[in-house]
């Protein structure tokens, strides 16, 4: 049984914009998405080699679209989140639950 | 759209060409929102990144290859500059005044264009190698291949003898800026001559 990835906070931020995003994850929308949930704008360059870099770790999955005109012809690149990338982010989300066990926080309280 | 085929070709240095043109296209949908500045500031921007992760993922790959494009660039100069000087040389003597005196051939004044000449060429040459060496991240290796030469520019600065010199002047930085811009448009000319050869028939 192989572990589970570990993941960068980041990387972190990317899978889970992918996930809520749906079937319409791709490279403006999950943009869009960090900037809309965290208030940061992230660097198209810092977005496109984490994408790559999830994708080299079979945590993402990515498929070619058809050409829009609004895009100069080129088709967009949807991802998914695959079924190793879901467990990694769980484990994750899980760690951070454990981490925030017992805090008080402004505004936020765990149990 | 001109700026989208740009910002394709510059891409597809760095990355294959499905993922270029998608990067490319995700730049051009969001340009009429965030305007010129921030489409060119981030086509560089994203470029700058995947070539630094071109470079961390097989950083001695890359150096090794910058190491053997530099040899290369200058294996094509001397190739192509030692005809040029000798025909140079041949019709200086050809056309001397009095047959019996020897030639007058002046280096110093066709050198600067012979280098630039060569330079340029072998640049495309250069260009037309990492085609075929380095498919999808000629970038990189080109700047390894612009690093490694600037590193032992400097030195031998100071060991060409009669230059006197350990410092780069101004108007030496100036011609390396022009040199450098010239030269990669020469060898990207190289990349894409190359990658038309290469591709499949009827594309």
């Amino acid at each position: 049984m192989s572990a589970t990835p570990l993941l960068g906070e980041f990387e972190q931020v990317v899978l889970l914009a992918i996930l809520r995003l749906g079937e319409d994850a791709y490279g403006v929308t999950i943009r869009n998405e960090i900037e809309h949930c965290t208030g940061r704008e992230p660097a198209p360059g810092a977005l496109y080699t984490t994408l790559d870099r999830l994708e080299e770790k079979g945590l993402v999955r990515s498929q070619m679209g058809d050409p829009t005109p609004e895009r100069g012809g080129r088709a967009k690149r949807y991802f998914a989140v695959s079924g190793k990338g879901v467990k990694a982010v769980t484990h994750a989300m899980r760690n951070y639950q454990r981490l925030l066990e017992g805090l008080e926080l402004p505004g936020l309280t765990y149990a | 759209m001109r700026k989208a085929g740009i910002a394709e070709a510059i891409l597809s240095l760095t990355t294959s060409r499905d993922h270029a043109a998608s990067i490319a296209g995700d730049l051009v949908q969001q340009a009429p929102f965030k305007g010129a500045t921030w489409f060119w500031g981030s086509l560089v921007r994203t470029t700058a990144s995947l070539t630094w992760k071109a470079f961390a993922e097989a950083p001695v790959r890359v150096t090794g290859l910058a190491l053997l494009g530099l040899f290369l660039q200058m294996f094509y100069m001397l190739v192509i500059q030692v005809p040029i000087v000798l025909l140079h040389l041949g019709l200086s003597t050809a056309r001397r005044p009095v047959p019996s005196q020897p030639a007058e051939f002046n280096f110093a004044a066709t050198a600067g264009w012979e280098y630039m000449f060569a330079f340029l060429i072998a640049s495309y040459l250069i260009g037309k190698w990492l085609a075929r060496r380095a498919p999808q991240k000629e970038l990189v290796v080109y700047v390894g291949v612009w690093f490694v030469a600037h590193i032992l520019w400097l030195p031998m600065l100071a060991l060409i003898p009669g230059l006197n010199q350990s410092v780069p002047s101004l108007a030496d930085l100036t011609m390396d800026i022009v040199a450098t811009v010239i030269g990669g448009l020469c060898v990207f000319a190289g990349v894409r001559s190359m990658r038309r050869r290469m591709a499949p028939v009827g594309e």
